[in-house]
């Protein structure tokens, strides 16, 4: 990919992340994720939020004691990402505008939670069919857990593609669970397609598992509690991307499992020599 | 009787003797702003000793604050996170001392009252961080409350000068925030926490998050900290 000489923008019409990863193009792609359903593990949802309460299927607290309302905002954000549409200003921020939302809370007030917990969060996605599973979250341990292992195994086996963030920090390792072979690990980048100073990658110091693709996670614009919108930094951010473009390549190419982790990685396109990393490529939609 | 309520948000230090309570704002790509009751927002100038006085600018008498639980179970404190003791230079907390402007955005003098902590606003860094000296929470917001007595308006000095009335039942809040273009700070490690060692002269280690599983968007927390030391600068043991 050539050199980014002007760098992506938020423009009235979508935010650059849309516009870098191609799911707003000329002419207008056809695909908006109908027919699949993505399941959101994180901090819950604002289930009263104008753009995002009809569109969520089925929600469970997997928090003792927490109702799926997020009162942190991060699950309401990535939900947004994965399949919201536009803020009332008609700017497009969100990909997979039509597909069945399934919210997992997994974290407490306090923006805890356990393995145990994620993987009832992934096991109950899975007997609700979900065909992706978005997982913005991470440890800072980069050593495989074999839980997330044999839990992405398993999604994996039911054609349920789990996206996991890479993971937020210095040393640039991939952290569990995104380090599991079982799900896709996702970096983030700006919007100059550079590798964002706080995101794991293709070439971590000290080795370890690299990321599987990049996705915008600087400066990202979306759905935010109570009924509003802001901008996030994270590889989280990147992970609710590719996880929308995944619902859009499954509606498009009926594609499932690991035959569509193949096909996001196959399509995603080099990122460019200026990006810190050489090895990683950059989600595109169909 | 009223109250009045400093609320001290983002990058601080806070060091606690016997004649009250000074809060040093170190720079480190900080900018220290005052938001009034309003809302209304107005920088401050660098090296600035702001002071809460009585009516007409009058300075309290020295009173050490009352600490709450909270206090010491939110605002970390520098001695038992780097599980040593430190010496604060006694011009700092001297208001008749200058301070490096280019280190120190402000002082801020508090007598009498209590002081609390809060949670970190930052709902996911509401876990311990991994201190030398062991697992401490971290936050950005301490809260000083002054009673005030009936009828009396007490006010805002800066560099001696009153700049801000103090209505019973408001809530000022001075911010030491680097949301205004500082530089990148690391996620996993708060980098903040050694400059805030380096404002009493110790060479500090950054804490990093505990283990567990983290939401990966990226909040990074300006924490504040605490002190305690005698009137002559020496650190004291705490209980």
């Amino acid at each position: 990919m050539p050199v980014v000489t002007h760098p992506y923008a938020d423009r009235r019409a979508a935010t650059w992340g849309l516009q870098a990863t191609n799911v707003v193009r000329s002419p207008p792609s056809p695909w908006t994720g109908r027919g699949i359903r993505i399941a959101i593990l994180d901090t819950g949802v604002d289930l009263a939020h104008p753009q995002l309460a009809a569109r969520v299927a089925a929600a469970r607290s997997f928090a003792s004691g927490c109702p799926v309302q997020d009162v942190i905002g991060h699950g309401t954000h990535c939900a947004g990402i994965a399949a919201g549409l536009e803020d009332t200003r008609q700017r497009r921020y969100g990909i997979a505008c039509n597909a069945e939302v399934y919210v997992g809370r997994v974290f407490d007030d306090s923006g805890g939670t356990t393995i145990a917990d994620v993987i009832a969060g992934m096991d109950w996605a899975l007997s609700n069919g979900c065909n992706v599973i978005s997982m913005s979250f991470g440890t800072f341990d980069a050593s495989p857990a074999a839980e997330f292992e044999a839990a992405g195994r398993r999604a994996l086996d039911a054609g349920c593609l789990v996206v996991a963030a890479a993971g937020n920090n210095r040393s640039r390792v991939v952290v569990q669970p995104a380090n599991a072979e079982s799900i896709l690990a996702v970096g983030a980048v700006d919007n100059r397609l550079e590798v964002a100073r706080f995101s794991a990658g293709s070439i971590a110091r000290g080795g370890g598992a690299a990321v599987d693709l990049m996705a915008p996670g600087v400066d990202v614009y979306s759905t935010a509690p109570p009924g509003t919108y802001a901008s996030r930094d994270g590889t989280s951010m990147a992970a609710a991307h590719v996880a929308g473009i995944a619902a859009l390549w499954a509606e498009a190419e009926g594609l499932r499992g690991w035959a569509l982790w193949q096909r996001l990685v196959g399509s995603a396109r080099p990122l460019p020599s200026t990006s810190g990393d050489h090895l990683a490529s950059l989600v595109t939609a169909p | 009787m009223g109250q009045i309520q400093i609320e001290l948000f983002e990058y601080a230090l806070l060091i606690n003797h016997d004649e009250g309570l000074t809060v040093i704002f170190p720079e480190y790509d900080h900018v220290l702003m005052i938001q009034e009751d309003s809302g209304k927002m107005t920088p401050v100038a660098r090296g600035a000793n702001l002071e809460i006085c009585g009516p007409g600018g009058a300075h309290l008498a020295p009173a050490k604050p009352n600490a709450t639980a909270d206090y010491r179970t939110f605002v970390v404190d520098l001695e038992a996170a780097e599980a040593t003791a430190m010496t604060v230079p006694a011009d700092l907390i001297d208001p008749a001392k200058p301070v490096d402007r280019n280190e120190i955005n402000g002082r801020l003098f508090l007598k009498g009252g209590t002081i609390t902590g809060k949670e970190c606003s930052i709902a996911t860094n509401r876990k311990p961080f991994k201190f030398k000296g062991g697992p401490f929470f971290v936050t950005d917001t301490a809260v000083f409350t002054l009673d005030v007595p009936h009828g009396e308006e007490f006010v805002l000095s800066v560099n001696g000068q009153p700049k801000l009335k103090l209505p019973a039942g408001s809530v000022t809040r001075i911010m030491n925030t680097d949301a205004l273009g500082g530089t990148p700070k690391s996620f996993e490690e708060l980098d903040e926490f050694i400059e805030l060692c380096q404002v009493v002269g110790h060479e500090g280690k950054a804490p990093k998050v505990g283990d567990g599983i983290y939401p990966m968007g990226l909040e990074v927390v300006c924490l504040n900290a605490q002190i305690t030391t005698s009137r002559k600068g020496r650190a004291t043991t705490k209980e």
